[in-house]
């Protein structure tokens, strides 16, 4: 039996919610241990990228705790519906605004240390603003820049494993970009999300268990 | 020639570290070896000392890592490795 492309997209919508519960869990894992090795070692970098990864992480759950919404709006009312749907704009707003502010903290990081149940584009829309992955996308070019250069010039073996994170993650930006195009693009965006989280904790997995002692 | 920036972290793991390479550090061999004035290693020492991280020895006159303080040492060298890893200094 053929599933009917109704059943496809509410499959394929709690895959994405999944792929990005589990990218915003590891964001704030990464985050906890940046910011608690933040306090013990009194060191700014950590706080500001502990910060940072805090800030991707909520703004991860916030879109999750979005998408969970209309889920469940779909046995709603029209009107209730329409209720929800305006929420979820305020919250794709809180979204693109704590993301984009992760950013912002992880560019001032690098500048000041030294180096839809009708149709899916419908609900893309709603959830992916276009202009949001876009300024995302710019604004972690810098970042990737820098990381790309370190991983090249350092004999630092995580170096790649960062690199490769941020670049992980503008390349999602740009998959969701699309997403309105194909909803191919949407899950290689969550995809490309969550393994790039899932490489910046691998470098601190790695970190942590360097066997290397003083 | 441009100055090196170190953080305060970087500071305190540099004295742990030249405390560490004399055994027992004498005022004098750290504030070269970390390369510090000596105003600034005297409020570094005190702070090191507050905070559990050196112990100093009345009858030696000298500074002596304590368990903390290698705790910290290894710990600072592991998240060096990450924010450099990030291109960044701890």
């Amino acid at each position: 039996m053929i599933p009917s492309p109704h059943t496809i997209f509410f499959i394929s919508l709690r895959i994405d919610v999944l792929l990005e519960f589990l990218a915003a869990l590891l964001g704030l894992t990464i985050s906890l241990l940046s910011l608690e090795a933040s306090r013990r070692l009194g060191s700014r970098t950590l706080l500001y990228l502990g910060l940072g990864f805090l800030l991707m992480a909520l703004a991860m759950l916030s879109r999750t705790i979005a998408v969970t919404a209309l889920l469940s709006a779909g046995s709603l009312p029209e009107i209730g519906r329409l209720g929800i749907i305006s929420q979820l704009i305020t919250l794709e707003l809180l979204y693109s605004v704590i993301r984009i502010s992760s950013y912002i903290v992880f560019i001032y990081l690098y500048v000041t240390t030294p180096p839809a149940p009708r149709s899916i584009p419908a609900l893309a829309a709603i959830i992916f603003n276009p202009s949001f992955e876009l300024v995302s996308a710019i604004l972690l070019l810098p970042v990737v820049y820098r990381t790309g250069q370190n991983s090249l010039g350092s004999d630092n073996p995580f170096a790649w494993t960062v690199f490769t994170g941020f670049a992980l993650l503008l390349a999602s930006h740009l998959a969701f970009l699309f997403s309105g195009q194909s909803f191919t693009f949407y899950l290689a965006g969550h995809l490309l999300q969550l393994l790039a989280l899932s490489l910046f904790f691998l470098a601190l997995v790695l970190v942590r268990s360097d066997e290397k002692r003083v | 020639m441009k100055k090196e920036y170190r953080s305060k972290a970087k500071i305190v793991a540099d004295i742990i570290e030249a405390v560490i390479r004399e055994g027992k550090g004498k005022p004098s061999k750290i504030m070269m070896d970390a390369n510090l004035s000596y105003e600034r290693m005297n409020k570094y020492l005190g702070y090191l000392v507050s905070s559990g991280l050196l112990q100093f020895s009345d009858d030696e006159g000298v500074y002596i890592v304590t368990d903390k303080g290698l705790k910290f040492l290894d710990e600072f060298k592991r998240f060096e490795k990450l924010t450099r890893a990030f291109g960044l200094e701890l």
